[in-house]
């Protein structure tokens, strides 16, 4: 998600982060190719995945090790740096903020995921370190603003009939518990500039996979994003204009990929021939990225313009030899993180925009959707 | 006769995972890795070993071995554990293997034509979502194969099948239906559309060859049911009678007659709702398309129950969240007189290779039919199939074709049934279907020269499944090894051959032989090289 600020916890001394353009494309561009592409790597194992993208062009997200572990990464200008766990082997990094803090779970020497904020400079540092109320059978942050605050939830039992989520959110140093939004079941996905959330929450007891409403909480309270046919709505990113995207089940059984704004929920629809499509993030110029299936089968990556996916794998320089799978988050300088698969293997992309081409439009119309 | 149901028994969790293992005994677990094991002939119930870390949310399925893989875990609800390992029933052990891509709470296990295991879907976490990555385990390198090419958003716990085609097809729950190919990077290709349309946590049945059942499940519950032919050329589901009872949070059991037993769920709305509870079974009949009503158990079973055939015919019921209970239910062929026996069969029985079944009642029998054992969670049995296999009634049993295709009847271990013309069914017997192995190496290997002319071979004979035995010479000079190269056939010999006299050969030479079993699967090792040397002849 994008932020507009560059307030940042001091706490942890990381300071502000350069915000300038240092990424350089890994091969030339094509003539007609919107978008550089930059192969992000592994930290050394076969896989990586990219989940956030900050203002300044840092990328999070986890990636193999050469022993076979999860690793959070962060990537400033070149390789990805390993940012290590909380004395387990595994860890993932969701998003990063503006100044370059950022946030995800990692697991402990007893193997229990702990939420926690880091730098590229720092330590993981355990948000149950804090508040002891993060110290239950897990807890992780999904979501970092440029103020500091950070979103997450945790789980209240091990006793599986005993267990629910209830999000927090963790400000000026106290963590405020916000509970279940209503539900039995509260999860939060993402906060904004102005510390409007969204999330879901269920309303079933004792149910791992039970049906979910997507809402947005702002100042005037708790708004059910509503639903696409399906009983699972599924928010994943707000701006700081409040346009919601997510993912919602259709009446098919499968999820479609939908903006909310303005009290709508609006289908995104899919590739033609697809019957699968998400949303993952929408940055302030309204342009949104996630990834649809089309009538070839397997997902692609796409740019959401002007309400409809749009495949990136016809953006990127001819001859990449990728496949761009999903989309996860851009920034608002139009700079895309993702999936994709080089050379075989599963692998983090970074795209930047070229300035080429005439097919990205800055302000790409979800305003336009009747 | 609608059958009838034991008491429940009091088991020590809820039973979630649940698995027909190959030494008769059922392997379950519940919201943990505290594992037990009970024994359907004396119902009684002993710890297993754990896994080590939370199996629960974990798919399943049986390699050829008859080890069991189990594929992710729990962290927290929609976060998976990115953990394999497999169960030996036989040692009572686990071992891990290499992690997956990432975690999986919620996969699907299938295990392929050639043994090794498909897994798909499963959550990553709340904010990675779906795994879309499938991958293979493949017992042949240990190492995972990642299906880079069909990165697909699955529902959790998809209905998937072996196809006759090889490929894999996604029955459910969602209303379109896929095949996954699963050579090179892997590819989907859509397959039809079922026509109720989206059914969580109703079931998914391989009936018969290439015939797959889906039935109820969705909210509120539907009592609908549909059949898909995929060996027609342009499968399409149709809808086939529905059940008496809606139904949601359904078990549904393949049985040795073919029929198929649905037990449990709810008719209410609501995710899992005890004030809807089914308490009656119904059965399908596949040839019919009909259902008939049979006997009760009295108490809910829904969310995370299951069920299971057992080798005696009878089907194992437990689990439900809030029920550590089990029972067992006695379909009506276990009521229609005295059935048939098996007296011995083949513990191995290998791909297009006819076995023997020893029954005094071969005279009666109208099926022999092959059920694989279950591993099952969550309203979908991962490994439930059957085979119908063809016979003719020899002196003193059936002579038995074996199965010739592996897409049909993928490698592991099967009960056998054998039924007589009322549909009663024996008392299985548990076999291995795999495919033919090279037979094992003779050794000690001798050479003795009897003459200027002349030497004998002799060795030891290792294998019980050879066709026959190659016997290779080299000639060559004392001391000097041969290569590979310098040996070439000079015979062949039947099974069970032991020795061979190698004749009209030069006097004052030395020969070097070697021998290696043959069947049709290939060639074993080499023996050991034995050396001789003809005498100079006397004059």
């Amino acid at each position: 998600m994008a932020t507009m600020t560059a307030t940042i916890f001091g706490r942890w001394g990381v300071g502000a982060v350069s915000i300038a353009m240092l990424l350089v494309p890994a091969g030339g561009f094509a003539q007609d190719a919107v978008y550089a592409l930059t192969d992000l790597g592994t930290l050394g194992g076969k896989r990586s995945v990219a989940l956030g993208i900050n203002r300044a062009g840092h990328v999070v997200g986890s990636a193999e090790t050469a022993d076979g572990r999860t690793h959070a990464f962060v990537y400033l200008t070149s390789a990805l740096i390993d940012l290590g766990t909380l004395g387990g082997d595994e860890s993932h990094a969701y998003r990063i903020s503006d100044g370059g803090l950022i946030v995800g779970r990692a697991n402990t020497t007893d193997g229990e995921f702990r939420a926690f904020v880091t730098s590229a400079s720092g330590e993981p540092l355990d948000l149950s370190e804090l508040d002891a109320r993060l110290k239950g059978i897990f807890s992780t942050a999904v979501d970092i603003n440029s103020a500091g605050y950070v979103v997450g939830y945790r789980q209240t039992h091990g006793d599986h009939m005993a267990a629910r989520r209830r999000a927090f959110i963790y400000r000026n140093f106290q963590l405020v518990d916000f509970g279940a939004f209503g539900g039995e079941d509260g999860v939060v996905a993402a906060i904004n500039e102005a510390g409007q959330m969204v999330g879901y929450f269920g309303t079933e007891p004792h149910a791992d996979y039970a049906d979910h409403r997507g809402f947005l909480l702002d100042e005037t309270g708790l708004t059910d994003l509503g639903a696409l046919g399906g009983k699972m709505t599924t928010p994943t990113d707000l701006n700081d204009a409040r346009q919601v995207v997510g993912y919602a089940q259709v009446s098919s059984g499968e999820n479609h990929a939908f903006l909310y704004q303005a009290g709508r929920l609006t289908d995104l629809g899919t590739l033609p021939g697809g019957t699968q499509s998400y949303a993952y993030a929408i940055n302030n110029l309204g342009q949104a990225v996630g990834a649809s299936d089309s009538s070839a089968g397997a997902q692609r990556a796409v740019l959401f313009e002007r309400g409809v996916p749009r495949d990136l794998n016809g953006l990127i320089p001819a001859g990449a030899r990728w496949l761009l799978t999903e989309a996860r988050d851009i920034n608002d300088s139009g700079q895309i993180v993702g999936t994709g698969v080089f050379d075989g293997q599963v692998r983090a992309f970074l795209l930047t925009p070229t300035g080429a081409g005439t097919l990205l439009p800055v302000r790409t119309g979800f305003e336009t959707i009747p | 006769m609608v059958g009838q149901w034991s008491s429940p028994q009091a088991w020590p969790v809820t039973a979630v995972h649940n698995h027909m293992l190959p030494t008769g005994k059922v392997l379950f677990w519940g919201y943990s890795d505290e594992a037990w094991l009970w024994d359907p002939a004396t119902a009684g119930l002993t710890p297993a070993a754990r896994a080590g870390y939370n199996t629960f949310c974990s798919g399943h399925s049986f390699l050829p071995d008859g080890r069991l893989l189990v594929t992710g875990g729990h962290i927290s609800n929609d976060v998976g554990l990115s953990n394999a390992a497999t169960y030996d029933a036989a040692s009572d052990s686990w071992v891990r293997l290499p992690n997956m891509n990432a975690g999986r709470w919620y996969p699907t296990n299938t295990t392929l034509a050639n043994g090794d295991v498909l897994v798909v879907s499963g959550d990553v976490d709340t904010v990675q979502g779906v795994n879309r990555l499938p991958q293979i385990w493949q017992g042949a390198t240990g190492a995972w194969r990642d299906l880079t090419g069909a990165q697909l958003a699955l529902p959790l716990y998809p209905f998937m099948h072996l196809a006759p085609n090889g490929r894999v097809f996604a029955s459910g729950p969602s209303q379109v239906s896929w095949y996954l190919d699963t050579t090179g990077s892997g590819s989907w290709s859509a397959v039809a559309n079922s026509i109720y349309g989206f059914r969580p946590y109703g079931s998914s049945v391989l009936y018969d060859d290439g015939k797959v059942f889906i039935v109820g499940g969705s909210d509120p519950p539907t009592n609908t049911a549909e059949v898909i032919d995929l060996n027609a050329s342009t499968p399409a589901w149709r809808s086939v009678s529905p059940m008496t009872y809606k139904r949601r949070q359904i078990n549904a059991t393949l049985l040795p007659d073919g029929t198929v037993l649905v037990t449990g769920g709810s008719s209410s709305p609501g995710f899992n709702e005890p004030a809807g509870a089914v308490y009656a079974g119904e059965l399908w009949d596949p040839v019919a398309e009909t259902w008939t009503t049979v006997a009760s158990f009295t108490q809910y079973r829904g969310y995370h129950s299951f069920t299971l055939l057992l080798p005696d015919g009878r089907v194992l019921s437990g689990g439900g969240d809030a029920s550590m209970s089990a029972e067992v239910y006695s379909p009506g062929y276990l009521f229609k007189g005295a059935r048939p026996v098996i007296t011995s069969a083949p513990s191995t029985v290998t791909y297009g290779q006819p076995f023997f079944v020893a029954t005094a009642d071969a005279a009666q029998i109208s099926r022999v039919n092959l059920l694989r054992l279950s591993s099952v969670t969550h309203a979908f049995n991962m490994e439930q199939r059957i085979n119908r296999l063809a016979f003719s009634a020899a002196a003193g049993g059936l002579n038995v074709a074996g199965p010739t295709n592996s897409n049909l009847s993928p490698p592991g271990h099967y009960m056998l049934f054998i039924l007589n013309g009322s549909g009663v069914p024996s008392v299985a017997k548990i076999v291995r279907v795999d495919a033919a192995a090279p037979p094992a190496a003779p050794s000690s290997l001798t050479a003795t020269a009897k003459s200027a002319t002349r030497i004998d071979l002799t060795w030891t004979d290792n294998a019980a499944t050879e066709d026959g035995f190659r016997i290779e010479r080299c000639t060559g000079v004392v001391n000097v090894t041969c290569a590979d190269a310098d040996f070439a056939q000079i015979a062949q010999t039947g099974p069970n051959t032991t020795t061979y006299s190698d004749t009209g050969l030069s006097a004052a030479t030395a020969y070097s032989y070697r021998v290696r079993a043959f069947n049709g699967a290939g060639n074993s090792a080499y023996s050991n090289a034995a050396t001789a040397i003809t005498p100079v002849p006397l004059l």
